[in-house]
């Protein structure tokens, strides 16, 4: 499952057969302000491009505001993005409408972040599965009712709480719930929005092993969205990191996490807590805090921030490009080349 | 050498719809001079209604204190004291900080008000020296531009610079004991390492002992001298760090630590713990964790298993644990 | 079961037919229409033993909304209080034997005292009481019903156009809320009324709900506001879940809650509306009785005749707080997190 190398790289100017998902230069404005404030905006989404071949795991990975969520939205349509393209096994899914967007839902699902909030509280369980099945026209009555037991079986639940309401299940219940929910109209890509971060750290575990099975089982794409550089890298095949709005770095799993080359992602690794006290990191400080993605700093969007020796005058200046720094490895560093260490102790 | 918190047979109980919701269930432990004693759960263990207790912060009712409780602060059970002798050790003595530092703030204050009235709460400070002195802190706490910053709202700031305003807000009366619940949990992870920095730092130079709970073993692994493992309202590991997180005696102990993605062993397979937390009305009987345990044996569903004292001098909770001088 | 059944329904229908042994002359003189009313009447204690029995078995648990609701004594006591007053204005012409607007000696038989032949005494024109508050039930209950129809049906649309749709038309559509708030409603009425003339029963319904819909659609637009926000709805749109599916079976069932409290408390609300209105002088028509009019006809003798007054306040009283009680049943009812 980590094997990422061989698969190929996810940003390219080609495009491969296997490829399933392709975003160009998305963009989401969010305005601002009253209606006679001025007219401002909050870049969520900056200028996004990636891609994501059939059955791999894209991870998005950055802090609150990266806009790694809004991306993920815009992806699946829940947001209608600013500009830019998302094409889906070949299909401008932005220019879909009514019942072709419709027909397009079924090939791809979220699941998201709160499994409570993500259920209504006044349907069953059940209900909230079988009724994809119903609206989609895939199944009915007694079928549809076989279908639903049997994806409850296969996301690991008892059959007999399809009749319970959402508040009578577990966190981790509920999340399964979610699961087989986004399962029952067999899409092939999923988004999953921090779909552990709200989980406890033994129900974690069993969900992500859960999530990788299930990859296995259906041949299925999974954009992971996720905060925690832990988690993502026992589930990920590849990492795009966000920074403001920007993917400031993208790599394979394994040399992400051995040699990261944008000093954003070397600072974000290094600040992961480690469950070893004698394993404990230098970290790398970061100074000061996430700016306003209203009013982005000119230049590199981290100079603000960055602990890089080598920052200069240029930073703060010019826009760093996402460029591919060594194959299959892209950042959006001016030196790139010249990586910082990432600092560990004894 | 006597703790400076001795914490003895706490029991927190809540009336509740479904029953009484024995939050936490005859916990002891002592908090050293000076140390860090970490106590970390899942959600549902109790770790959050032992810290409100300690403080008394729980109300009473639906809440409800054990008979045989105690906390002992300096000698002084806290339990018995009146509530006017509380409020001498609250703040003064004991401080404590939250996970959410936005709810923890009045939102209509500026954040300067609400230290200069913390200070003045317990000291005879005028308003301008208390002003000063907010201003001293913000500066301790790393808050940039401290004597503009004063007069922000707590809404204008980032939800670290917040959590800064309550670590200076708790050191205004330079109390011995703070009381850390997840303070880092609401944070991104860069922010988080500046807190727990910053927290680390100030125990040293203000020679405080921390209680820091948490769910993030990660996190308790690079502050903590001690962890106290909780499950079901209980205590049911404890001891030195390193010994927790090498040598754990505990099958919870073990399985959360299997649980735990790990960035610098990724090959290692996740290994979930089976089931659900329980819920504080429905504890299973005998060890509270034996319905998820994989090493359990017959007497684990009856009876209430021992306190064992493993080689690496620690004590754990568990029938199947291997005392020291048996391996 | 059986064995309580009959009792129940028997001496249940011994005692109705002693008390009203009209009851009894329609059974034995019928006269076209007046049997099966009479029959239903005698049958009355014995169904609602049936339906009380009914409802409570396989609903042991408190699994559902009705389960909840018939464990719950505010419920009962209340849909006991409105089924009665209900019944009652039901079976007016059972129940009474005088006709409400008939004066049969308006010098002897005014301002009786309440006695066995006219239990809640007569008014000053000599009309029985009792049929006139049974009668005027029919009146007021009605427009109660009507107009608290149709404030829930516009009120819950206009709250969930102006929250769903959001933008303009939630700024145009709030602004005559706004209006509509501002304005004083029983001045607005009797504005309405008085350029109107006289108006009929389906005209004052139609006014009462058309001016009481303001608050509801405020609390409806708040919820489906706030509900907007919540994942599951966006889990439902990326589920391909139509529009109006979206709205009929996610939005509504979620707003059950807010819009069936509005609604039980409404009724009270329009009752006392109603007889405030009736008692400036808008409502029913003389002589037909509502209970507001009867209330505004007995100020002049109010301390000679205090049952006058007395009795239609009762109802009014009863009725408010029989809806009052189901509206706060069903407010824990509906929540399925309450058990």
């Amino acid at each position: 499952m980590l094997g990422g190398n061989t698969r190929g790289k996810v940003l390219g100017s080609m495009s491969s057969p296997k490829t399933l998902l392709r975003v160009e230069s998305l963009v989401k404005h969010f305005p601002v302000g009253g209606l006679f404030g001025p007219g401002d905006h909050v870049r969520a989404v900056d200028g996004v491009s990636l891609s994501l071949l059939r059955g791999q795991t894209l991870a998005l990975v950055g802090e609150s505001g990266s806009g790694k969520t809004t991306l993920g939205r815009c992806i699946v349509r829940l947001i209608e993005p600013t500009s830019g393209r998302v094409s889906f096994d070949g299909v401008d899914i932005l220019a879909l409408r009514g019942t072709d967007m419709r027909a397009l839902r079924r090939r791809m699902q979220i699941v998201f972040q709160d499994p409570a909030g993500s259920l209504n509280p006044r349907m069953t369980v059940g209900t909230a599965v079988r009724e994809p099945l119903e609206v989609h026209r895939i199944a009915r009555g007694k079928d549809a009712h076989a279908r639903v037991n049997k994806l409850f079986r296969e996301v690991g639940l008892d059959p007999s709480l399809t009749t319970r309401y959402p508040h009578e299940l577990s966190g981790g219940q509920k999340q399964r719930v979610g699961i087989a929910r986004a399962l029952s109209i067999q899409p092939e890509f999923i988004v999953l929005d921090e779909p552990v971060s709200a989980l406890d750290v033994s129900v974690q575990a069993q969900v992500i092993n859960l999530l990788v099975d299930l990859q296995k089982a259906r041949d299925l794409t999974y954009l992971f969205i996720a905060h925690d550089l832990a988690v993502v890298r026992h589930i990920a095949d590849r990492i795009a990191v966000m920074y403001l709005g920007k993917i400031v770095e993208t790599a394979d799993v394994i040399p992400l996490y051995d040699r990261p080359l944008h000093p954003y992602t070397v600072s974000l690794l290094s600040a992961v807590p480690v469950p070893d006290p004698r394993a404990q990191r230098k970290r790398v400080p970061l100074r000061g805090e996430v700016p306003s993605s209203r009013h982005p700093p000119p230049g590199c969007p981290f100079h603000t921030r960055c602990p890089h020796t080598r920052k200069d005058e240029r930073c703060s200046t010019e826009v760093p490009k996402l460029q591919e720094v060594e194959p299959g490895r892209w950042a959006a560093c001016h030196y790139a080349e010249t990586p910082m260490t990432l600092g560990r102790g004894a | 050498m006597t703790a400076l918190l001795r914490v003895r047979n706490l029991s927190t109980s809540f009336a509740t719809e479904s029953g009484l919701a024995r939050a936490v269930d005859d916990v002891s432990f002592d908090l050293e001079q000076g140390e860090t004693l970490g106590l970390v759960g899942e959600s549902g263990c109790g770790k959050t209604v032992t810290a409100l207790s300690i403080l008394r912060l729980i109300a009473e009712p639906p809440g409800q204190y054990g008979e045989e409780s105690r906390i002992e602060y300096e000698g002084v059970n806290l339990l018995e004291l009146s509530a006017r002798d509380l409020r001498e050790i609250r703040g003064a003595q004991i401080a404590m900080i939250f996970q959410e530092p936005m709810s923890s703030l009045n939102p209509v204050l500026t954040v300067g008000s609400q230290i200069v009235e913390a200070i003045r709460a317990h000291g005879s400070e005028s308003r301008r020296e208390a002003t000063e002195r907010a201003v001293e802190l913000l500066t301790l706490v790393g808050i940039p531009e401290p004597g503009r910053q004063i007069n922000d709202y707590p809404h204008q700031m980032s939800g670290g610079m917040q959590q800064r305003v309550m670590i200076a807000m708790a050191l205004s009366c330079r109390p011995k004991i703070l009381i850390a619940d997840e303070p880092t949990t609401a944070l991104d992870v860069t922010i988080q390492a500046q807190i727990l920095d910053l927290l680390m730092d100030l125990k040293v130079r203000f020679g405080m002992s921390v209680l820091f709970i948490t769910h993030d073993l990660g996190v308790l692994a690079g502050i903590a001298d001690r962890v106290a493992v909780m499950y079901g309202g209980k205590i049911v590991e404890e001891g030195e760090v390193h010994a927790i997180f090498e040598r754990p005696a505990h099958p919870y102990t073990q399985g959360l630590l299997r649980a735990v993605p790990h960035i610098d062993r990724p090959t290692a397979q996740l290994r979930g713990i089976p089931g659900a937390v329980p819920t504080a009305t429905e504890w299973p009987s005998g060890c509270r964790f034996h319905p998820r345990c994989s090493q359990r044996i017959d007497r684990c569903s009856t009876e209430t298993p021992p306190d064992i004292t493993t080689e690496t001098e620690h004590i754990a909770r568990c029938w199947v644990a291997t005392p020291a001088g048996k391996s | 079961m059986t064995r309580w059944f009959l009792i129940a329904g028997v001496s249940g229908a011994l005692l109705v037919a002693v008390r009203f042994p009209r009851i009894l002359e329609l059974l034995t003189t019928p006269a076209p229409g007046t049997v099966l009313p009479a029959i239903g009447a005698l049958a009355l204690p014995a169904a609602a033993f049936a339906g009380w029995y009914w409802s409570r078995r396989g609903h042991s648990s408190t699994q559902d909304v009705w389960g909840r609701l018939i464990a719950s004594k505010s419920f009962l006591t209340g849909a006991g209080v409105v089924a009665t007053l209900g019944l009652a204005a039901l079976l007016a012409p059972v129940l009474t034997s005088y006709n409400p607007n008939a004066q049969p000696d308006i010098l002897g038989a005014a301002t009786l005292r309440p006695s066995w032949a006219h239990p809640f005494g007569t008014d000053f024109f000599s009309r029985d009481l009792l049929s006139r508050v049974l009668y005027g039930a029919r009146w007021s209950l009605g427009i109660a019903l009507v107009a608290v129809t149709l404030l829930v049906v516009v009120g819950t649309a206009a709250g969930i156009l102006a929250g769903w749709a959001g933008g303009i038309v939630d700024a145009v559509v709030m602004r005559i809320v706004d209006a509509g708030i501002a304005i004083p409603r029983i001045l607005l009425l009797l504005v309405i009324a008085a350029l109107w003339g006289n108006l009929n029963f389906f005209a004052l319904a139609t006014l009462l709900g058309l001016t009481g819909w303001f608050g509801l659609s405020r609390i409806v637009r708040a919820e489906v506001l706030s509900l907007k926000q919540r994942p599951f709805l966006h889990a439902a749109r990326a589920l391909g879940i139509s529009r109006r599916r979206m709205v009929t079976h996610h939005l509504l069932p979620n707003l059950a809650a807010p819009i069936t409290v509005t609604a039980a408390l409404g009724v009270g609300n329009i009752v006392l509306t109603e007889a405030s209105l009736s008692y400036l002088g808008v409502g029913a028509p003389p002589p037909d009785p509502g209970w507001g009019n009867i209330i505004r006809e007995s100020t002049s003798i109010i301390l000679s005749a205090p049952w006058v007054a007395f009795f239609p306040g009762v109802a009014i009283f009863l009725t408010v707080v029989g809806f009052s009680l189901i509206g706060d049943s069903l407010r824990s009812a509906l929540n399925p997190q309450a058990r």
